[in-house]
């Protein structure tokens, strides 16, 4: 191709060429603009109301972090949609439970009203939105547990008492012993007197995370449930998508000590006397929902972390959080005129 | 001037050992006067006066003491984070839904949830007692309080509730700087709380509260 072809063809083509730029340049920049007007209009919200020990973290160790991959940065925050109101179908709750004996009427500060039933045997407290039953009296009978086993036992078992366990999946399992009038977990499998089955879902294939259990139930050795929790979710509802903090972002966050201590294993029933760690290495970084406590609040992508650390020559294990949602999209904290 | 020697008198044995007889005769009705008015309720510390209005007293509900503070059952369960198992709880067993008040004036720092139980839900009150850090009210089925909330020595912040195989409340001092805040001996209680009773020896029961 010799000058004057090259010049006939930039001639012949420089507008085009310069019209697609103009177009495509347009394009982007409306793009980012409606982009940024959308998230700029999106509601804002509460900061999720995390922290449920007050831990002080002296020094993290994040040598063992590695991101994660397929992250998916735009998750929708999620409304609870109640539609159960289990108060009203208390008395039949009761009776099938074999509790007949009339109820107390309490009002909880979370829990809204409730009617707590007890005999010699069992107690029950049925809250609109939440279930808590206990066998007393139990006495230990150790054997060997099979936890899927045990977690069908659990669902038939809530299905019979008409609470739905459609949506219920089993997140885990904790093996338990009783000490007199105590039950504490035991990693014993020879020790184990009942099984403590944890059930829990996902969200936008986000699985959930929550320092107030939504569902667990205890099944002793003649499968027989011991106790159980339930509080659904219904159909949580998707709301607005947000934008959410980047990965290195949020080890910044971590590491200038704004992650939040949700659970605490370990430590049994004194998770909460723990004032301060001295070190908590960091590790399995990944999304997650948070149940809030208060279900009238959004249910939230937050970041999580597993930590583990050493208190008094003893392994506990931590599970920390952060919220994942850029803070801009948060509620200041009200500040108090002088 | 005659210099007496009092040890030759005559009956100077039988008088001093008189003298020691009385003034320990002094003392120990004093101290047994002293526990009996311990005897009953937080009403019997008040007439004493040697608890500050900043500091726990008198019970946190009604029913029978099932554990003191070193009892085998739980109490003595905490070595990861308490060391000495010097735990300073009590075990209070109730009928489920007995009121249950607060011991000492201070914020509600903690309302939870222990595993996702409403019948086992926690209360932790910051007191302005001097060097004490912690009050500890679980096992409630239903709480009066949120977290940041003030809360008054008598105001009921809840109904008791279960946790394990039976309905007690647990009631507790802790992370204290200061070790004589002991719950097992007035003037904190307002009677002496065997530490390792467990449950059958404890024998006391609560009638009012707080």
């Amino acid at each position: 191709m010799n000058l004057t072809a090259i010049s006939q063809f930039i001639k012949k083509y420089t507008g085009m060429i310069l019209a697609s730029a103009v177009i495509i340049t347009l394009v982007i920049a409306i793009t980012i603009i409606y982009q940024n007007k959308k998230t700029s209009q999106l509601p804002l919200l509460k900061p999720p109301q995390l922290a449920l020990f007050s831990i002080k973290i002296k020094s993290l160790d994040t040598q063992n972090l590695k991101e994660p991959k397929n992250i998916i940065y735009l998750l929708p925050t999620y409304a609870s949609e109640l539609n159960s109101d289990f108060l009203k179908e208390s008395p039949a709750l009761a009776s099938k439970l074999g509790i007949s004996k009339n109820p107390i009427q309490t009002k909880d500060v979370n829990l809204g009203q409730g009617n707590l039933y007890s005999d010699q045997n069992s107690v029950l407290s049925v809250y609109k939105n939440s279930i808590s039953y206990q066998k007393l009296n139990l006495k230990p009978q150790k054997g060997k547990f099979d936890k899927d086993q045990a977690a069908e036992i659990a669902k038939k078992y809530l299905s019979s008492l008409g609470l739905d366990t459609s949506f219920l999946n089993l997140a885990g399992s904790t093996l338990e012993t009783i000490v007199g009038d105590n039950i504490v977990e035991t990693q014993d499998p020879n020790q184990a007197d009942q099984i403590n089955l944890n059930f829990s879902y996902a969200l936008s294939e986000v699985p959930i995370i929550t320092n107030s259990l939504p569902t667990n139930a205890s099944v002793d050795i003649s499968g027989q449930v011991t106790s159980f929790n339930f509080r659904p979710l219904g159909n949580p509802k998707p709301l607005n998508k947000y934008p959410l903090i980047k990965y290195d972002e949020v080890i910044q966050h971590l590491q200038s000590g704004k992650g939040s201590v949700i659970l605490i294993e370990g430590l049994g029933s004194y998770a909460s006397q723990l004032s301060s760690i001295d070190k908590v290495t960091v590790y399995n970084p990944r999304l997650a929902y948070f149940i809030p406590q208060d279900l009238s609040a959004p249910i939230q992508p937050v970041w999580v972390f597993d930590g583990q650390a050493t208190v008094n020559n003893s392994q506990i294990y931590l599970t920390l959080a952060l919220p994942a949602i850029q803070e801009k999209f948060f509620t200041k904290p009200s500040t108090l005129s002088p | 001037m005659k210099k007496i020697n009092l040890k030759t008198r005559p009956g100077f044995k039988l008088k001093l050992f008189l003298f020691v007889f009385f003034a320990l005769s002094a003392i120990f009705p004093i101290q047994a006067s002293y526990a009996a008015t311990y005897q009953g309720t937080a009403r019997a510390i008040v007439q004493i006066g040697r608890v500050s209005s900043n500091c726990p007293q008198g019970w946190a509900t009604t029913g029978s003491i099932t554990q003191g503070p070193m009892g085998h059952t739980s109490h003595g369960e905490p070595p990861v984070l308490i060391g000495s198992g010097e735990l300073e709880a009590i075990d209070i067993g109730t009928p489920i839904g007995t009121p249950v008040y607060a011991t000492v004036s201070g914020r509600v720092t903690e309302n939870f949830k222990n595993k996702g139980s409403d019948l086992d839900q926690r209360i932790t009150v910051a007191p302005n007692c001097p060097g004490l850090e912690v009050v500890y009210y679980w096992h409630l089925s239903a709480t009066n309080v949120s977290v940041g909330d003030t809360v008054l020595f008598g105001q009921q912040i809840g109904l008791s509730g279960v946790e394990g195989t039976g309905p007690h409340t647990h009631y507790q001092f802790n992370k204290y700087k200061d070790r004589s805040y002991s719950i097992s001996d007035p003037p904190h209680v307002p009677v002496s709380i065997p530490r390792y009773c467990d449950p059958t020896p404890c024998g006391i029961t609560i009638t009012s509260a707080p």
